[in-house]
This record gives C-alpha cells, sequence and structure tokens, in this order.
C-alpha cells in the first residue's frame, strides 16, 4: 500500500491524495449539510468514493437496492435513531458492511451498546484525513 | 498589482481577527486545507453551514414559543447545532451553545432565553462576517 503525494493539478482532474489497495467506497450518514460536504470532500481527495446521505432511512433503502460499500459511517445521535439502533437494523438485514459511528464526544456506554448492535469500531468528528486514515488503511489491508 | 497586494493584506488581517477573536478555530483551518482541489470550498462549507444552521435556530425558537416545551426535540435541535458548528470551526457558536445545552439540562430555563439569544447574535455575528471575507477572497480569484 502506498501513500501518494499531494499532487493537485490545475486542470480539475486531481489525483488522490492518497491510493489504495482496494477500491474502496464508503457511505457517509449524517444529517448535517455542512458535515456530509466536509466528509464527503475529505474521503475524496484522499480517493475514497463516497456517498452521503442525510438520514438512516435513505441509507437502508440504497442497501436494499443493492448498493455495497467498504464501510459504513454513521452519525451516533440522528433523530430518528440512534447508531446503535441503526446497526442492530443493518446487521438483522444481513448486511456485513463495516460500521463505524461518527460523534464530537463518545459516552462509554453508548459505544457499548454500538458494538453489542454490530457496531465495529468508532471515528471522531469532525472527519479529518489523521482520522478516517489510519481506519481505512486497517479496512484495507484486510 | 499593488491593488492585489493591499487586499491580501486585508484579508489576512481580517482572517487572523476571526482566529484572535475566538470566532474560528482549527477546524475552519482544516476547510481551507481541501481548498486544492476544491477552491472556494470554505466558502461553500460556510453557506451550507449558515443556511441550515439559521433554519435549525428559528426551529428551536419556534419550539421554545411552544408551550409545554419538547425538551428532548429542543435538545436534539442543539446538539445538531453544535456538531455542525464545531465542524465548520465556530468555536464561538459552538462555546454558546454548549452553555445553552447546559441550561437545558438543569431546567434553567429563565436563563435559557438570554443564552438563547447570545447563540443567535454569535451565529449572525459570524455570518456577517465572513459575508464580506469570501467577498474578498473572491475578488482576488473568482
Amino acid at each position: 500500500m502506498t501513500d501518494g503525494n499531494a499532487n493537485g493539478n490545475q486542470e480539475g482532474a486531481t489525483t488522490p491524495l492518497m491510493s489504495w489497495n482496494n477500491n474502496l467506497k464508503a457511505l457517509l450518514v449524517d444529517p448535517s449539510p455542512a458535515c456530509r460536504l466536509i466528509g464527503k470532500a475529505y474521503l475524496t481527495a484522499y480517493g475514497v468514493n463516497t456517498e452521503a446521505v442525510d438520514n438512516a432511512d435513505v441509507a437502508i433503502i440504497l442497501l436494499n437496492m443493492g448498493a455495497s460499500f467498504n464501510v459504513i459511517l454513521i452519525d451516533m445521535h440522528m433523530r430518528e435513531m440512534n447508531g446503535a439502533q441503526f446497526a442492530m437494523l443493518l446487521r438483522s438485514s444481513g448486511v456485513q458492511t463495516k460500521l463505524l459511528g461518527m460523534s464530537a464526544m463518545f459516552r462509554e456506554r453508548e459505544k457499548e451498546e454500538f458494538l453489542e448492535a454490530g457496531g465495529d469500531g468508532f471515528i471522531e468528528k469532525p472527519l479529518h484525513p489523521s482520522k478516517f486514515v489510519p481506519i481505512l488503511q486497517e479496512l484495507d489491508s484486510n | 498589482m499593488a491593488d492585489s497586494i493591499s487586499l491580501r493584506n486585508q484579508i489576512s488581517t481580517l482572517r487572523q481577527s476571526f482566529f484572535d477573536e475566538g470566532m474560528l478555530d482549527k477546524h475552519f483551518v482544516q476547510l481551507e486545507e481541501l481548498e486544492e482541489e476544491n477552491p472556494h470550498f470554505a466558502e461553500e462549507v460556510m453557506t451550507m453551514f449558515f443556511r441550515d444552521s439559521t433554519k435549525l435556530i428559528a426551529t428551536v425558537e419556534h419550539a421554545l414559543q411552544t408551550s409545554p416545551y419538547d425538551l428532548p426535540q429542543i435538545d436534539q435541535y442543539l446538539h445538531q447545532l453544535k456538531g455542525s458548528s464545531s465542524s465548520v470551526g465556530a468555536a464561538k457558536v459552538w462555546s454558546e451553545i454548549n452553555k445553552l445545552r447546559a441550561l437545558l439540562k438543569d431546567g434553567e430555563m429563565e436563563r435559557f432565553w438570554t443564552q438563547f439569544f447570545q447563540v443567535k447574535n454569535e451565529h449572525d455575528k459570524l455570518k456577517e462576517n465572513l459575508g464580506p471575507y469570501f467577498q474578498m477572497l473572491r475578488q482576488l480569484d473568482p
């Protein structure tokens, strides 16, 4: 696995800041438009094909339609459901995709509930390469 | 040429003042980092942020005029505001929202209104300050 250099070229098509063994695809689920924009921009800049949706229901619909991802990033505190509830829903529909909970601050209990419900790990918000790159590297090495 | 230099200086001074006054923090700098791939990305994100946050603040204000208060719902809105303001680096707004949420948790509804207006003021102040800043940036680089 190689780390790319920052090579933007002026003409529009930019070389990702990082290259991966696999063609990584991420689904970002966050009710905040700013967070979706930031998360998607960062992930895309780092070579991860990213789909961003604003709620859990849309995410489930996408997944039921057969969309597949290497990783799903979910805001832990959405209006309709929390991270653990989403994890339960996901796993009970047979989706095995790696699931990471996003929050600015995690409480121990909610982390435990999330993991017990089938979640795999956590990423601190706001999304930044320093946080997601190590996790994606681990994912990419499998 | 001289105009461009003086404009650059103005922009730089204004930008620095945002950090010095604590209106913006390092998360905003992270947005600027993405401008190599996406020119005007910070402006794009802030525009999205303000569109959403203005609506959320109005929603909270409306909810506070409905009796009895739906406290969990109000807290949910504030939580979302907190998350997005943190993500875009709106530090002062974030800090005032935290104070507001603490008052809500403690049931201190008398001070709540005053603090709510603090949040609204800081939010509007940031919006009013960033407008001219981004305008100047566009003059430099349309």
